[in-house]
């Protein structure tokens, strides 16, 4: 059976599935698809179909169900949440009043949620620093993690945005626990860089870098030289490094990579 | 003929190898039986052990000849049936066996029981053995028919459950894998299409709004946070700022001593990485740019866009690719901006309303229609006129009169796709609709009435009620501006007419 687009027998059942998909269940996600082939109800090139048709989100017209799917999602991560909520502030400086309503409400729904675990975790984050036990410092790590997020969501309101950053700089600094893990180290550098504080930060992690050998404080070191536009002081810092050894994921090396060609 | 040579001389062979099976086959039970244990055989000869045991009920024939062996045969049965064959066959050899052993064993203990003499039982064996034998036989081979069935359905059964369990994890792996390709697709920023989206919003006669579309893209694929756009002017030889995203950069640059400058000059990208390699750029650096590329109109030279501050995660060589096709794409939007900046918006204005004229509109809409022959998109025209706009004149002024008009073609404007201009009478403004069809004009038309009547007219505090009447054409087939506008006029003096009706009724 040929499986070249241009004809061939799957091909042509693919085609004849488009032909009559009216007839078969209507599946609204990928998932639904194959759980309906599973079920008989629909046929494999269904789910072909609906897998391939899956198309960015920020496409426009934007695809208002998916969007709202994609919100109500329980588990949405950062990064969905941010760039959901770039597509909703765009959204919102439309003329269509109505959409403009709609994407209102769903950035109030995806700011309520981060708002809500900041929420939930202040009073475990002021329990453990009355405590003062701790361990490894996760209340205040977690609650600071949870403000730098929420500071970001609020990104297009730089006096809101930097309120959060300001108070999960002070929640990390206060804690003696979370600064000294490299995680709680390192958001207090993310802090002070989206504060626009790059000599602070640079200041910070000039005192860490001979201890710590990681790649993820070479990272920040090299976007603190970047926001200071200084391509010298980046290539200083990765000069005689191995990027390879450095344990870093495969996009930030190649980010690193690119300043040592 | 050859053929029933062929299968009688097939015969012996298959016989043979039916035989074979058969044998095959028992040892295969034999074999599934030795895999069951020695149980059922140990509890088969028990059963044809004991049974017989009954006979110390009836001391005149404790081996049940009389009855011609009815428990014992019925036992080796029930044993067969229950057990399969083997048991069954041995619960009736011991059956057999007991029948003589027992009273023996009696007697050699001193039991009061009156042995069945060995001949006398032998004698009355055959028959009910040989049915006992046959029923066992019977019984046995349908219990181990059927037990060998209820194996053969377990096993495809436990096969089925594996295949399922398996088919199970396949269906969870593919719809995890599903879930991350799509999460993946869904949060691409590069993708043609939705470069394709943000470059359409390029396309606008009106240089802001163009510039605005190429920061906004700009800044979505690159992510920058600061961003600007710079014109060269030639009257003063410097870089003027057009548009920005961002804190507000310089309003001017000079053309020399600056990274925009030599950017501009030498129509070569800058990119941050050069400095440490230009010794000339580190000189001129003043920290302002991270990406800075120049920009045409059409084949000429326009200015500079400068990206001042973006993500560091996305400076790389494929966002300033995209970044150098997205100029590239800028190109052809911008020339159509700058054109109608330097044919429509330089020319003479109305002083007043600042709207250009009934020339301007002609000439624009003669080349808009040949254009459009080309691209066959729509193109529509709407006219309003003030009714009872002397009276305004008369009672007021002519200035404040032309204000309101003004604040009308700014409302209907705004918004939208749309270019005002001054018709032939101070109080009729005509709207030039791109890409708008006679529907999308209608609809232009009711949004305007709602505009008018909604909105709050005043002159020097005086509430004033406005009255419009609209005439609206849609470019067709060979559409020429003459017929356009005559067709809009048309409709025009009927509105007027309708709306003079009204008054009088």
């Amino acid at each position: 059976m040929s499986r070249h687009p241009a004809g061939g027998g799957d091909s042509a059942r693919g085609f004849d599935y488009i032909r009559s998909m009216g007839s078969y269940y209507a599946s609204r996600t990928p998932r639904a698809a194959l759980l309906a082939v599973e079920e008989g109800a629909a046929p494999i090139e269904s789910f072909a179909y609906k897998v391939l048709s899956s198309k960015p989100l920020f496409e426009e017209p934007y695809n208002l169900e998916e969007l709202e799917r994609v919100l109500a999602h329980p588990g949405l991560s950062l990064g969905d949440a941010m760039l959901l909520s770039e597509i909703f502030a765009d959204m919102t400086k439309g003329p269509d009043k109505e959409l403009a309503l709609f994407a209102a409400e769903s950035l109030g729904a995806l700011e309520g949620r981060w708002a809500r675990r900041v929420e939930a975790l202040r009073p475990v984050a002021l329990d453990a620093a009355e405590a003062e036990s701790c361990p490894e410092g996760e209340g205040g790590f977690a609650f600071a993690r949870a403000l730098f997020e929420y500071a970001l969501l609020e990104g297009r309101y730089a006096s809101i945005r930097n309120y959060y950053l300001r108070e999960a700089y002070y929640v990390l600094s206060s804690s003696a626990e979370a600064c000294a893990s490299a995680e709680g180290f390192d958001l207090r550098i993310r802090c002070l860089l989206h504060l626009g504080l790059v000599d602070q930060a640079e200041a910070v992690i000039a005192s860490e870098l001979g201890k710590r050998g990681d790649g993820e404080l070479l990272v920040l070191a090299a976007e603190a030289a970047f926001a200071r536009k200084d391509p010298r002081r980046i290539r200083e810092l990765l000069a005689g490094r191995e990027l390879a050894e450095l344990g870093l994921d495969p996009d930030r090396e190649h980010l690193l990579r690119g300043w040592t060609a | 003929m050859s053929s029933a040579v062929g299968l009688m001389a097939g015969g012996p062979a298959r016989r043979q190898a039916g035989f074979a099976c058969g044998v095959a086959g028992n040892l295969r039970r034999l074999a599934s039986m030795k895999k069951e244990g020695a149980g059922p055989w140990i509890e088969g000869a028990a059963v044809g052990l004991l049974v017989p045991l009954l006979g110390l009920a009836a001391p005149g024939d404790p081996s049940f000849a009389g009855a011609a062996f009815f428990p014992q045969a019925l036992a080796s049965v029930l044993a067969a049936a229950l057990l399969g064959l083997g048991p069954g066959m041995a619960a009736l050899a011991a059956s057999a066996l007991s029948s003589w052993l027992w009273p023996l064993a009696a007697a050699a203990l001193g039991a009061a029981l009156v042995p069945s003499p060995a001949p006398e039982l032998l004698a009355a064996a055959p028959l009910p053995a040989a049915a006992a034998l046959a029923a066992a036989a019977a019984a046995g081979s349908l219990r181990d028919a059927q037990e060998r069935r209820r194996a053969r359905l377990m096993r495809r059964f436990r096969e089925l459950v594996h295949r399922d369990t398996r088919l199970s994890r396949m269906t969870d792996t593919l719809i995890i894998l599903n879930e991350e390709l799509e999460t993946k697709v869904a949060s691409q920023r590069e993708s043609v299409s939705t470069l394709y989206s943000r470059i359409r919003k390029m396309d606008s006669p009106i240089l802001e709004e163009s510039l605005a579309g190429l920061l906004g893209a700009v800044r979505f694929f690159a992510q920058a946070d600061l961003a600007s756009v710079y014109e060269y002017d030639r009257g003063s030889g410097s870089l003027v700022l057009r548009a920005c995203v961002g804190r507000e950069p310089p309003k001017l640059l000079p053309a020399e001593g600056c990274i925009e400058g030599w950017v501009y000059r030498n129509e070569a990208a800058f990119s941050l990485r050069m400095l440490g390699s230009y010794p000339n750029l580190e000189r001129m650096d003043e920290r302002r740019s991270v990406l800075a590329y120049p920009l045409k109109a059409g084949e000429l030279s326009f200015g500079v866009l400068n990206v001042e501050s973006m993500s560091f995660y996305r400076y790389n060589p494929v966002t300033e690719k995209n970044l150098e096709i997205i100029v590239a794409l800028a190109a052809g939007y911008l020339k159509k901006a700058v054109d109608f900046r330097e044919r429509v918006l330089r020319r003479p204005r109305n002083e007043i309303t600042g709207l250009p004229g009934y020339v301007e509109l002609s000439r624009l809409l003669g080349e808009e229609l040949s254009r459009r022959k080309v691209l066959r998109s729509s193109l529509s025209v709407v006219l309003v006129e003030l009714l009872g706009f002397q009276e305004l004149v008369f009672a007021h002024s002519g200035i404040k009169a032309l204000g309101l008009v003004k604040e009308l073609a700014q409302a209907a404007s705004r918004g939208g796709h749309v270019l005002a201009f001054h018709y032939k009478e101070e109080s009729q403004v005509a709207f030039l609709l791109p890409g708008v069809d006679r529907d999308g004009a209608a609809l232009f038309c009711l949004e305007a009435t709602e505009i008018v009547a909604s909105g709050e007219w005043r002159i020097e505090g005086e509430a004033l009620r406005l009255e419009p009447a609209f005439g609206i054409a849609a470019a067709g087939e060979g559409s020429e501006p003459a017929s356009l506008l005559a067709e809009a006029e048309r409709i025009l003096a009927l509105s007027r007419q309708s709306a003079a009706a009204r008054g009088g009724g």
